[in-house]
């Protein structure tokens, strides 16, 4: 899974337009592995749309985006997916119904068995060493029976990062995974983002908490009206009085 | 000759719109597509006919009585009782609710004895007899322009109310937001009652104007009626009132164009008139569906907003979904259960108990697709009718076996779920219903007409099968069959739901964006769920068939595959245990009913209708519920001990 020397992702030249409007305009980008990479910008900026370019959700009208080196531009979300690239939600998608457990197994089977449909019955043993080790990396054994829809937000979030990451990643796109989070949640988040990469795998966030972002991300990326206005290590960008004009505000103290 | 064409076929397109706006209006206001609109057009008709042909009213006054009280009323009672409690709930549970009262309304109007008989010419609106206007060879009679006039001034009137009056803004509000709308002091429950009334003005007013039209009052016109407004509704997006207008008027003169410029007798031309509205239907869901499926919710500024979960279609129903331990109990149960009957039940019992078996064949075709998958269709009856008819064309013309046919049934209804998935990859919720609706009308009204297929309403012989030597032409041992052909497929779908499929399948029910994001192939697990469930129904078909020995297109109607899945809504979809409930239940019933001397026959269609309310609070269907419940209760008792 590592050592390769390619980076997780990359985007080159993306280019998206809506009728008149440029929502993106020769984007670059590139997340190494283990790295966590922030993705800032003022609402409108482009930042979702890049994701969903990236993502496979939309398709872009120009440029090329590869994961682990495989250009993955023509490719379906689920292809995107088995190839390695994850994500979750800002608006918190789950298997209605489905337990904690349930979320991870069925990743985990995706991620063995791809578009075999005529699988085995039942969970396989290597499918359950890995949810099980996602489930107490992430503190969820306590939940691991509960439907998933009925824990607290904080807790669904982390579901979808364990369903992410049970889907054996390369690269993990992370949607405001803060938004709606107390602050107890936000720092269990905060703890729990930098471990994923232990294995190499990179993140990148799209995040509005701008002290969330220093703390967890080492490089950002600005993006204003589709283009990336300011990218490098996290420190400096945010000093950047052009960043600082953008956001139309500092970062909170 | 053009223009008497036309002009011929404007009263019924003004039909078609009145009713396609009275869906339209629903649907936009209240979130609700009612499918029970023609039920209560039927109602008012048969008001209007008891009190103006049997009792001797004026006109005027059983038509008052027959659009105020029991269009009005009811439509009030439906909203005040029943819909306004489900304004948030999901396409599933608004389908069967509104398809029970499908079901349950014409069921109570005949139970009152308005059903016995045929209603012969009713009451015209005008003089009696019509008079045709401007002398012999005119286009239209009194009747026919009295609705063209309703149409007129109704359509006229909602674009008013709608563009002008306080209350058309708020309407408008609503559809835009009901909780935005909140937010601004509009009272949005009185806006939906509101659209209600508006709604059943224009269900009673139908009926009323369509009793003369028909020359017949039953309900299974107004049925049909509804499957042409719902074209219409659909071509203005069930939004736009002057595109459904039009779409009504295109299907009325279309439909008077094929009969007076295609030959004449041939049975195509025959089948295509009343076919009309479902290619079109199709055709349009088909090409604009997804444009049309995304628009209801992607235009609720406060839909992104802390969206309230749905407890109902909740359910936690997985854990009772069952273990291998729980398959292998229930096969021991079923064994039990047939032993036993072998042996006690009398010949006529056990030919009940083998449709019993049949029909939960069929209906464990709603397990995988609706319970398991979490999609919706509406043509389950015809395929299985395919499964029938062509194990019995087999059987009959190539000697094939019927066990062969179960098979063949399985192939040819499977291949065809194939092709009801197509729509189901481009649309989805309401949309999707009604393009399997309008697929299985298709099948209904054009499939199984010829002789080599459903042979019409004479139908065909469906043999019993033999197995090299062994025949199971006597009762005893085709029950044997039937209940070991409901094991394996039983034990089929069990595995299915362990299996890597059945994931897949949870996954797509629970949110096909994040099944994407996982690495699942949705179109293809839909595909699949598709062809599977119809290749069950095909399956279950062709035992029904051998069961009764003989069926016609009239056992497989859009109809049965409404019904079947409002009992098996009711039983539970999410389970084998409901599937075969469902199988006994909508047999048992009738006959129970029927023991007391036949009076209390058509209640069977009444409770089932009713019944359909279960599924608001227990969607898992009353089998889980009950075992539930009986669980909490022993456990209460050993707590107690």
């Amino acid at each position: 899974m590592t050592g390769s020397g390619l980076p997780r992702l990359r985007a080159e030249e993306l280019a998206k337009r809506f009728g008149g409007v440029v929502a993106l305009d020769g984007v670059e980008l590139c997340v190494e592995p283990g790295e966590v990479v922030g993705l800032l910008g003022p609402n409108g900026a482009g930042k979702t749309t890049l994701f969903n370019c990236l993502l496979g959700v939309e398709r872009p009208d120009r440029g090329t985006v590869w994961v682990d080196g495989v250009d993955v531009t023509r490719l379906a979300v689920f292809e995107r997916a088995r190839l390695g690239m994850a994500r979750t939600f800002q608006r918190v998608e789950l298997f209605a119904e489905l337990t904690v457990r349930q979320h991870l197994a069925v990743a985990a089977r995706a991620r063995s068995r791809g578009g075999r449909m005529l699988g085995p019955s039942g969970p396989l043993a290597d499918e359950v060493d890995l949810v099980e080790s996602i489930l107490s990396r992430l503190g969820l054994e306590g939940d691991a029976d509960v439907p998933a829809a009925s824990l607290s937000l904080g807790r669904t979030r982390l579901v979808e990062l364990g369903r992410a990451l049970a889907t054996g990643p390369s690269v993990i796109l992370a949607d405001e995974p803060s938004s709606g989070l107390d602050d107890q949640e936000r720092s269990t988040l905060a703890r729990t983002l930098p471990s994923v990469t232990e294995q190499g795998i990179a993140v990148l966030l799209i995040e509005h908490d701008l002290d969330l972002v220093l703390e967890v991300t080492t490089r950002v990326y600005v993006l204003e009206a589709g283009r990336v206005i300011a990218s490098g290590s996290t420190e400096e960008v945010l000093e950047d009085p052009v960043v600082t004009r953008a956001y139309g505000r500092a970062r909170s103290k | 000759m053009l223009a008497h064409t036309i002009v011929a076929g404007i009263p019924f397109g003004c039909v078609y719109a009145l009713v396609g706006l009275g869906l339209v209006i629903t649907y936009r206001a209240a979130g609700v597509f009612n499918f029970a609109f023609g039920a209560q057009a039927y109602l008012s008709a048969a008001v209007f006919y008891s009190t103006v042909h049997t009792a001797r009213w004026p006109v005027w006054a059983g038509g008052l009585v027959a659009i105020v009280v029991s269009g009005v009323g009811v439509g009030l009672v439906l909203d005040r009782g029943l819909f306004r409690y489900l304004r948030s709930a999901s396409v599933m549970v608004k389908l069967v609710v509104s398809l029970g009262l499908l079901v349950a309304i014409p069921a109570v109007v005949q139970s009152t004895g308005f059903g016995s008989g045929t209603k012969l010419a009713p009451p015209d609106l005008g003089p009696t007899p019509a008079v045709l206007l401007g002398g012999p060879g005119a286009l239209l009679d009194t009747n026919q322009l009295a609705v063209i006039v309703a149409t007129v001034v109704i359509a006229g009137g909602l674009s008013g109310l709608f563009r002008w009056t306080n209350f058309g803004l708020r309407l408008r509000a609503v559809v835009e937001s009901p909780r935005l709308a909140q937010l601004a002091g509009v009272n949005a429950e009185a806006v939906g009652s509101g659209a209600w009334v508006v709604s059943s003005i224009i269900a009673g007013l139908a009926g009323v104007l369509l009793a003369p039209l028909y020359g017949e009052v039953q309900a299974m016109d107004f049925d049909t009626l509804v499957v042409a407004a719902i074209a219409a509704a659909v071509v203005g997006g069930l939004s736009s009132f002057s595109l459904t207008v039009a779409g009504g008027l295109l299907l009325g003169i279309g439909q008077d164009l094929i009969t007076a410029y295609l030959p004449l007798g041939s049975t195509f031309t025959q089948s295509l008139r009343p076919s009309l509205p479902f290619i079109l239907l199709v055709l349009v869901l088909v090409v604009a569906g997804p444009r049309l499926s995304q628009r209801r919710t992607g235009g609720d500024p406060m839909a992104g907003v802390d969206p309230p979960p749905d407890m109902a279609t909740r359910g936690g129903a997985e854990g009772s979904a069952g273990g291998w331990r729980q398959v292998g109990l229930g096969l021991l149960a079923g064994a039990a259960v047939v032993g036993v009957g072998l042996v006690v039940l009398p010949q006529y019992w056990l030919f009940l108990a083998s449709e019993c078996a049949a029909l939960a064949v069929v209906y464990c075709s709603f397990t995988v697709l609706t319970g398991m998958g979490g999609q919706l269709s509406l043509c389950q009856a015809e395929l299985a009718g395919v499964g029938a008819f062509a194990a019995g064309q087999l059987a009959i013309h190539d000697n094939l076996s019927v066990i062969a046919g179960l098979a063949v049934g399985f192939g040819l209804a499977l291949v065809l779920g194939l092709v009801v998935a197509i729509p189901a990859l481009r649309v989805s919720g309401l949309y999707l219903a009604l393009a399997t609706f309008a697929f299985g009308l298709l099948i209904d009204n054009i499939g199984f007409s010829p002789s080599w297929s459903g042979n019409g309403t004479s139908g065909i012989l469906v043999p019993r099968p033999l197995i090299g030597p062994v025949s199971f032409n006597a009762t005893r041992p085709f029950f044997v069959l039937t209940v070991v052909v409901l094991a394996i497929v039983a034990t089929g779908v069990a595995w299915l739901r362990h299996s890597t499929a059945g994931q897949y399948l949870g996954a797509v029910r629970g949110s096909e964006l994040a099944a994407a994001s996982v690495g699942i192939n949705v179109r293809r697990v839909k595909v699949v769920a598709f062809g599977l469930a119809a290749g069950i129904a095909g399956l279950g078909g062709a035992l029904y068939g051998s069961t009764l020995g003989a069926v016609s297109a009239s056992n497989f109607t859009f109809y049965q595959s409404l019904f079947w899945l409002v009992i098996v809504a009711i039983t539970g979809v999410r389970t084998v245990g409901g599937a075969v409930a469902a199988g006994v239940a909508v047999v048992v019933v009738p006959q129970l009913l029927s023991l007391e001397g036949g009076g209390l026959a058509s209640l069977g269609a009444v409770i089932f209708g009713f019944g359909a309310l279960t599924y608001i609070r227990h969607p898992e269907g009353l089998v889980v519920w009950l075992h539930r419940r009986s669980m909490d209760v022993l456990q209460r008792r050993r707590r107690a001990a």
